[in-house]
């Protein structure tokens, strides 16, 4: 009659056989930092895009918290309001972001920086990204909510490929905010206003900050243009510091901006029989 | 958009054993190294909150993960084993053997999720009582009856098979 402590031990043993020849794929941590880099982005405008929305639908009140300088700092209920006009009008607006990568990055060598373009449909069902050096496009990449694909082009070796949605791992409630959360956040009152913000070309902002918005659990922070209420500076705080804001676009859904959303496959490239993965 | 330095570290260091529970978790080697790679991207994006224990928090992710798939697939799972590649433990030759690799295995992928989560939590990954728990969300009292559950089915299971195979053996000879 086997004891327990005897049981174990045959578990235990049986267990550590069964795995002793697994290994980390080789390629882990290059996908990884694939897919986190493809995250941060994805994540920049859901955490715009959707909180806007939902702070627009829920209509629920900010703390107010006037400015450290004394400032005049507008009523927080009335920023909500006006922010939710906004909104209402702008879903289905497509967001433009563009930054700089410079050093050793992704495509970016010492000297020789690259510039990550991004357009976002504003009710997120549609995004795509495109990097270039030297003025010229080097790879880029699509995601269509709504027929659930990926498609990415490489310019380096001429070839593209189509495969199902990558943005999101295809558990696209995963890691985003839901608008319960947000609501909740904003019901807090961790959604509050700092102070006027810089001007942003030229125009007055209100600067907005809160805890725990961003995706992971990170603060957030966003200028909204006075005039529009449109949210015109984004920023994020990672690691207990934030990172340098970058500017948000607002164009209108004319066919010119849709158009944008997609990748153009040029003629002659090969299309790869895998889809990005 | 880079990754942390210290979160590849915890990657470069970790990553095997971290596979190597997905893998008796859920019983299927492709299915854990797509889980593993899941829980270490979540890991990534919330290292804030991890760094301080991202195995921890890393585990308890691929616990999670590993529910969810087993809720997706439970139907199939009703009708078939979670590895293909295990044969049935009864046509095996068990005639040397009271309890052999097989057997567990078997027994493993037939025991209920959570069972087998605290299987693989307490005797692989040797975690105490309290580590076990956070990993699986529980308190400490539930994961010491499960275990005693556990081990309990695993008997009924290994010693079922091997009445079956002294059955079979006796309608040989």
């Amino acid at each position: 009659m086997f004891t327990d402590d005897d049981l174990v031990r045959e578990i235990q043993s049986a267990m550590r056989r069964d795995v002793a020849d697994l290994a980390a794929p080789a390629n882990l941590l290059p996908e990884l930092r694939k897919r986190y880099s493809r995250r941060i982005v994805a994540r920049r405008v859901a955490v715009i895009s959707v909180p806007l929305m939902v702070a627009a639908a829920v209509g629920v009140g900010v703390m107010v918290e006037l400015g450290p300088s004394g400032s005049t700092v507008q009523n927080a209920a009335y920023v909500t309001n006006q922010v939710s006009k906004a909104m209402d009008n702008a879903g289905q607006s497509i967001i433009f972001i563009t930054t700089t990568e410079t050093g050793v990055g992704k495509l970016s060598t010492p000297g020789k920086p690259a510039t990550w373009n991004s357009w976002y449909r504003a009710d997120n069902t549609a995004s795509r990204t495109q990097a270039l050096v030297d003025g010229r496009p080097v790879w880029e990449e699509s995601n269509d909510l709504n027929r659930h694909t990926t498609t990415t082009v490489d310019h380096r070796n001429r070839t593209w490929t189509s495969g199902p949605l990558l943005v999101m791992d295809g558990d696209r409630t995963g890691d985003l905010l839901t608008p319960t959360q947000i609501e909740q956040a904003m019901a807090s009152g961790r959604l509050s206003i700092v102070d006027q913000g810089e001007p942003v070309d030229g125009r007055p902002t209100i600067h907005l900050r809160g805890d725990d918005l961003a995706v992971g659990g990170h603060p957030m922070g966003f200028w909204v243009d006075q005039s529009t209420y449109l949210p015109v500076r984004a920023e994020y705080q990672r690691g207990g510091a934030w990172d340098p804001p970058f500017d948000l676009t607002w164009l209108p859904p004319t066919p010119d901006n849709l158009a944008n959303l997609t990748v153009p496959i040029p003629t002659g490239y090969t299309q790869l029989g895998v889809g990005p993965k | 958009m880079q990754l942390d330095p210290a979160f590849e570290e915890f990657v470069a260091g970790r990553s095997v054993a971290l596979l190597r529970t997905a893998s008796l978790l859920v019983g299927d080697r492709g299915d854990a190294e797509d889980l593993l790679q899941t829980a270490l991207l979540r890991t990534a994006l919330k290292w804030r909150r991890a760094r301080d224990h991202p195995e921890a928090y890393a585990r308890q992710v691929l616990v999670n993960l590993a529910r969810d798939r087993w809720r997706r697939s439970r139907r199939r799972v009703a009708e078939q084993s979670l590895n293909p590649t295990l044969a049935d433990p009864a046509q095996a030759d068990h005639s040397n053997a009271v309890v052999n690799q097989l057997a567990i295995q078997h027994a493993l992928a037939v025991l209920p999720q959570r069972l087998r989560e605290v299987i693989v939590l307490r005797f692989f990954d040797d975690l105490s009582v309290a580590d076990t728990a956070l990993a699986m969300r529980t308190s400490e009292g539930t994961v010491k009856s499960q275990t005693s559950r556990a081990l309990r089915q695993l008997r009924q299971i290994l010693g079922n098979h091997q009445t079956d195979d002294n059955a079979e053996a006796n309608r040989v000879h």
